[in-house]
């Protein structure tokens, strides 16, 4: 069964990680200076998850779809 | 059998059924070690959805380690009463936790144990305690004791703060303290206690003290995992919060918190169980001591949170998979209602098969048709082990309540919950379905719309329920002043393809008093109240029969292989009528030699067994002299026939009135008056005079009066001294309605004489056999009665009434 964007950022960011490696799928990472981006597809939305000297800093679904592109 | 003993019966009833589907008192399979949330139960490997140890700490190697550790240190167990000597250990936990909670605490070995020496030391004899009334059973335990001092114990509907406001305002003037005695997280459904409006109620009633079992919500909630109430707001300087070592704090034992340092040491120094009971022992201690030092750090914040995410989860999954859930909340446990038992055991039976544990919430925890699953969600469960769990439940369900015979609206309508629209489609499209079943149920409103020869085929002779006898019942219950006296009427026949009745019932809607098969002395209460409050402790009934009516209500051709879907669309209807009429209550009766089968059918179906008052016969009635009736009767019955009824029977006149001018009817009905006023065994309201004066327009009902020979009348009355109402048919006669005038009871022993002279009246006619009715069983021995145990069955939708009603029984008793 399908979460939203909006369920999805009610869990904690050690609980969308869990849910990401439970139902996501990793499609790409890409790597700027010290942050690390990965960009999993879970459900029907796109999440990127922001790493900073490999501390997780930040997981959030995509907004505008059409950004994905950039890292791919 | 009394009422206790049903209980019991229908207890075992469904432990025995619980047992045997292998559902309950399982054990985990030998030498299967348990790692993490799966356990091994029959041979197979389940995921457990049924532990209340919420953050999984009983597998921290830290916990382990300080075990084992304090096993070496100390031994297996320090058997010393802790009023003498405590191990270190003991004053260590205590330190940590003082600091866990900030406040003055005291470490009990269990819970139970802990009410039990709190609430004894913390109530006065002058105080006052209102329990809610699904607070838990530890507390109620305890509670009890006090009862034995005579503190006065009330109960209060879950929850319900403006209806405490009314007790505490009501109760302040008459005792010096009241507690409100409540869980923080009830354990069943997992709502929870609304402490914030508590402690405003208490900043206003000074009298007002809340003592909360926060069991549920150690750990989980709160700075340091104090729990659900401290989480809510700071304590109370009147509040004693108890909780749990057992759940999400995994070691064992229990802890009181108080407001300041004299009541906790008042209830160290005091509390029975502290002093005379075991301590904890060293391994638990250990135990206790690691899982505090991680209290103590951040770690329980992201263990909090990784719980919190986890039940976040389970409710939206609940959600999206459209489930019932009872109370919604964020606790950790969830109960999905399925509304009878019958679908509860089925559906926890398909769980185990779909490989997850999950337990069923069934009677005496919650009302019978308030059936569910209840599971429980914990840190260890994954996302993936919670979303499946919860669509095998989706998916089971459909299937399980097909095979039971029962509809999703069956069960939002056992919750009182809004059925969702969707589910309403659903519902509407099985509706067509079971109507196209081969059972037809004919339903009237009135016996007048009822086939006379057809009813009468069916009830002719089995009580005063024939046709022209429910004519008069109808009449005499219609348009009258009080409500009590006005009943509705509905009569059911459901048949089968062969038009061939398969169960017939007639049914009255009507006011009872809840109270009536309590013991007299709690009606006499009840009634005391009653002259303040008229409707007090009564309810509205849905019932197969009537109160005026005695013997078997529910025709049931057990022969024919539909008579269980019958019976199941007699409840329907019941339902139905229960929702028109905004009725508490569904009552099945009279049953007398039940078939463990029907029993099983009824309890599957959430009805509860309640025991009646036998109901007496005389079925020997193969004499024809009053010699021969004698010789009929046992040697002891023989002794009380010469001494009480033959020594004064020339004394009397015995009459068949049939002069019924009011002025008689006047006078028999205040002899009927004597008789209700003066027994409260079976306490229902009182019949008004119109039903007197309708059975004397039947040549179906008779009155037989009995009247003292002037010369031996020493209060000279000049009238009948007993008379009975009494309902004819050809092969059985029914004495239904007596009064008497007491002065002559000692002296002549009236009843007793009334009751030969009705068993001969009964021989004169003809007739079979006599009932004698309810009650007074020893009298009606003494003249050839048998006592027929009669049962019925229940549903309440709300038992709030009967559980004071059980209150009071119980500080009667003590």
């Amino acid at each position: 069964m399908h979460l939203s964007k909006g369920e999805y950022t009610q869990f904690s960011l050690k609980g969308r990680l869990n849910l990401l490696n439970e139902f996501g799928t990793l499609l790409t990472q890409k790597k700027l200076n010290e942050t690390e981006i990965k960009i999993f597809y879970i459900y029907d939305f796109y999440v990127e998850v922001f790493f900073i000297e490999k501390l997780v800093a930040k997981v959030e679904p995509v907004v505008f779809n059409a950004l994905i592109k950039y890292y791919m | 059998m009394s009422k206790t003993q049903s209980f019991i019966d229908t207890l075992q009833q469904i432990a025995k059924y619980g047992i045997n589907k292998k559902i309950f008192h399982l054990y985990t399979d030998s030498k299967k070690r348990i790692k993490g949330n799966s356990i091994s139960l029959e041979g197979k490997e389940v995921i457990n959805f049924g532990s209340c140890s919420y953050l999984g700490l009983e597998f921290d190697e830290r916990l382990k380690t300080a075990s084992k550790q304090a096993i070496d240190d100390f031994g297996t167990q320090f058997s010393e009463s802790r009023a003498y000597v405590s191990i270190s250990l003991y004053k260590e936990l205590e330190d940590l936790f003082e600091k866990i909670f900030e406040l003055p605490v005291v470490i009990t070995q269990t819970t139970t144990l802990g009410h039990i020496a709190a609430i004894p030391v913390l109530v006065g004899s002058d105080d006052c305690i209102i329990m809610d009334h699904q607070v838990h059973n530890s507390v109620q335990i305890a509670v009890n004791l006090v009862k034995s001092q005579g503190v006065t114990v009330e109960l209060l509907r879950h929850n319900r703060i403006d209806l405490l406001e009314e007790r505490v305002k009501f109760l302040r003037s008459k005792y010096k303290k009241i507690w409100y005695m409540a869980d923080g997280i009830y354990s069943m459904y997992g709502d929870v206690s609304p402490v914030k409006e508590i402690y405003a109620l208490m900043d206003k009633y000074p009298e007002l003290n809340y003592y909360v079992d926060d069991a549920h919500g150690m750990s989980i909630y709160g700075k340091h995992g104090r729990g659900y109430v401290l989480n809510e707001a700071p304590i109370h300087e009147r509040a004693i919060i108890a909780t749990s070592l057992v759940k999400a704090f995994p070691t064992g034992g229990a802890v009181f918190v108080f407001p300041n340092k004299e009541k906790a040491q008042l209830v160290r120094n005091c509390g029975s169980t502290l002093i005379t009971s075991g301590p904890l022992q060293p391994s638990q201690l250990g135990a206790a001591i690691a899982a505090a030092k991680i209290h103590l750090t951040d770690e329980i914040n992201e263990m909090q949170n990784d719980l919190h995410d986890n039940i976040r989860f389970a409710n939206l999954m609940l959600k999206k998979y459209k489930l019932p859930v009872v109370a919604p909340s964020d606790a950790a446990v969830f109960f999905v209602g399925v509304s009878l038992p019958k679908l509860g055991y089925n559906m926890v039976h398909r769980m185990m098969n779909e490989g997850y544990y999950v337990n069923l919430g069934i009677f005496p925890a919650v009302p019978m048709k308030n059936t569910g699953i209840r599971f429980t969600i914990t840190k260890l469960h994954t996302y993936t082990q919670i979303e499946n769990m919860i669509a095998s439940i989706a998916k089971e369900l459909p299937i399980a309540m097909e095979e039971e015979g029962l509809t999703l609206k069956d069960i939002y309508k056992a919750f009182k919950l809004q059925m969702p629209e969707d589910v309403t489609l659903d519902a509407a499209v099985s509706n067509v379905i079971t109507q196209s079943l081969s059972l037809k149920l004919n339903h009237y409103s009135s016996i007048s719309k009822v086939d006379k020869v057809e009813w009468d085929n069916i009830f002719a002779g089995k009580g005063t329920f024939d046709w022209e006898g429910l004519q008069l019942l109808e009449k005499s219950f219609s348009e009258n002043e009080l409500k009590e006296n006005n009943w509705n009427f509905d009569y059911v026949i459901i048949k089968d393809n062969n038009n061939k009745p398969v169960v017939a019932t007639f049914l009255t809607t009507a006011l009872w008093k809840d109270d009536m098969q309590s013991p007299a002395s709690i009606s006499a209460k009840v009634e005391e109240q009653r002259l303040i409050e008229p409707y007090h402790l009564t309810s509205t009934v849905v019932s197969t029969g009537s109160l005026l009516t005695e013997g078997e209500h529910v025709y049931i051709d057990k022969s024919s292989p539909y008579w269980k879907e019958a019976m199941k669309l007699l409840f329907e209807k019941m339902y139905v009528l229960q929702e028109d009429n905004k009725a508490n209550n569904i009552v099945l009766r009279d049953f007398s030699n039940i078939d463990l089968e029907l029993d099983t059918f009824l309890v599957d179906n959430g009805f509860f067994k309640i025991a009646m008052p036998d109901n007496n016969m005389v079925l020997d009635m193969n004499w024809e002299t009053r010699e021969e009736f004698y010789h009929s009767l046992s040697q002891r019955s023989r002794q009380h026939f010469r001494e009480d009824i033959k020594k004064h029977e020339d004394k009397f006149d015995i009459k068949i009135e049939t002069e019924y001018s009011a002025e008689n009817v006047d006078y028999w009905y205040s002899l009927y008056e004597n008789v209700k006023n003066n027994s409260l065994d079976l306490n229902t309201f009182i019949l008004p005079k119109k039903a007197f004066e309708q059975m004397l327009t039947s040549n179906k009902w008779e009155v037989i009066s009995l009247s003292v020979k002037m010369q031996f009348d020493f209060i000279g009355v000049e009238k009948p001294i007993a008379v009975v109402f009494c309902y004819k048919t050809d092969d059985v006669y029914m004495p239904v309605i007596m009064g008497l005038d007491y002065r002559y009871q000692k002296e002549y022993k009236i009843y007793r004489q009334m009751l030969f002279q009705l068993v001969l009246r009964g021989k004169a006619l003809g007739c079979k056999q006599v009932n004698l009715g309810f009650s007074a069983n020893t009298e009606k021995k003494k003249v050839g009665a048998c006592p027929i145990p009669t049962y019925g069955y229940m549903q309440a939708k709300d038992s709030y009434n009967f559980q004071v009603l059980a209150n009071m029984e119980m500080n009667k008793n003590y």
